[in-house]
């Protein structure tokens, strides 16, 4: 119990830390973030790219400009907080539910497809 | 000293019997210690059945030792387990959150515990469930030294 709490405690700092990062410093105006290193040599966008300055509109409530940053990533976020709340949410039967329906393989697979299908489409299309 | 399955469907333990409760075990929850042959449900335990009241007493059957003589757990049993947790949550933010692709891997591994769990391989599961947390990891720290790496050369390459 406890060292759920504190789990829970470390999480909710991380987060924290991280919001005030991403929400103080524009990504595309600093060169102290992460820069994608597939970006740098190949010129070609990984799945990821542009996920931090989803944060950084997204914290500053400009949901809009922040999901045209990255779609994919946007959607992932959802379902990753979705799957934090399983973890979280004192429901019974909901973190079963979630591992049964959430995480099964179908959406496994599925998630991978989706995955390759984005890198090529925001590649081809530049999105 | 006995081990037992957490509701998560992980294995715990060693710990002495008398502390059991407090770590949240009950009478219907499964047990093992060196000499037994089974998973057992700890009210059907001589040992702990005081602890945890239940009437019926299985025949106490005598345990398996490895050739080293050490006692092991045998594997968990199947059937009735909870779907073990697979990580997906990990695996999938190990996607986002670095540029390389090694998390898609971490993300096949998910979809194979699914898989063995229905297949009746619990055991095969967790194991694929840790494959799983292990490759996020990789994902993550791969992804954070490639990026280090990176951005020592730009320093450094701006820098002459």
């Amino acid at each position: 119990m406890i060292r759920t709490i504190l789990r829970l405690l470390l999480l909710i700092a991380i987060i924290g830390a991280m919001a005030a990062v991403y929400y103080s410093n524009d990504p595309s105006c600093t060169v102290w973030y992460p820069k994608c290193v597939m970006y740098a040599i190949t010129g070609y966008k990984c799945p990821g790219c542009g996920i931090q300055r989803l944060f950084f509109h997204v914290l500053h409530g400009d949901v809009v400009t922040g999901i045209r940053y990255n779609y994919f990533a946007s959607l992932v976020l959802v379902y990753a907080l979705v799957l934090i709340s399983g973890y979280i949410v004192p429901i019974k039967g909901y973190t079963k539910f979630i591992r049964e329906h959430l995480v099964n393989r179908y959406v496994a697979y599925s998630y991978l497809i989706l995955y390759v299908v984005w890198w090529i489409i925001r590649n081809v299309l530049d999105i | 000293m006995y081990y037992y399955i957490d509701s998560a469907g992980q294995q715990q333990g060693p710990f002495p019997a008398d502390i059991l409760p407090s770590k949240g075990v009950t009478g219907e929850t499964l047990v093992w210690k060196a000499g037994m042959t089974q998973w057992t449900k700890a009210k059907m335990v001589p040992e702990l059945k005081n602890m945890f009241a239940a009437p019926p007493v299985p025949p106490y059957v005598q345990g398996q030792t490895t050739s080293t003589g050490q006692a092991v757990p045998p594997p968990p049993p199947s059937g009735d387990n909870p779907k073990p947790d697979n990580y997906m949550l990990w695996a999938v933010l190990s996607t986002v959150c670095c540029c390389i692709p090694i998390g898609a891997y971490a993300i096949y591994c998910a979809a194979q515990v699914d898989t063995l769990y229905r297949q009746g391989d619990y055991a095969g599961a967790l194991a694929k469930a840790n494959d799983v947390k292990t490759w996020s990891i990789i994902a993550a720290v791969a992804g954070a030294v490639v990026n280090g790496i990176y951005m020592f050369v730009m320093i450094a390459s701006s820098a002459f």
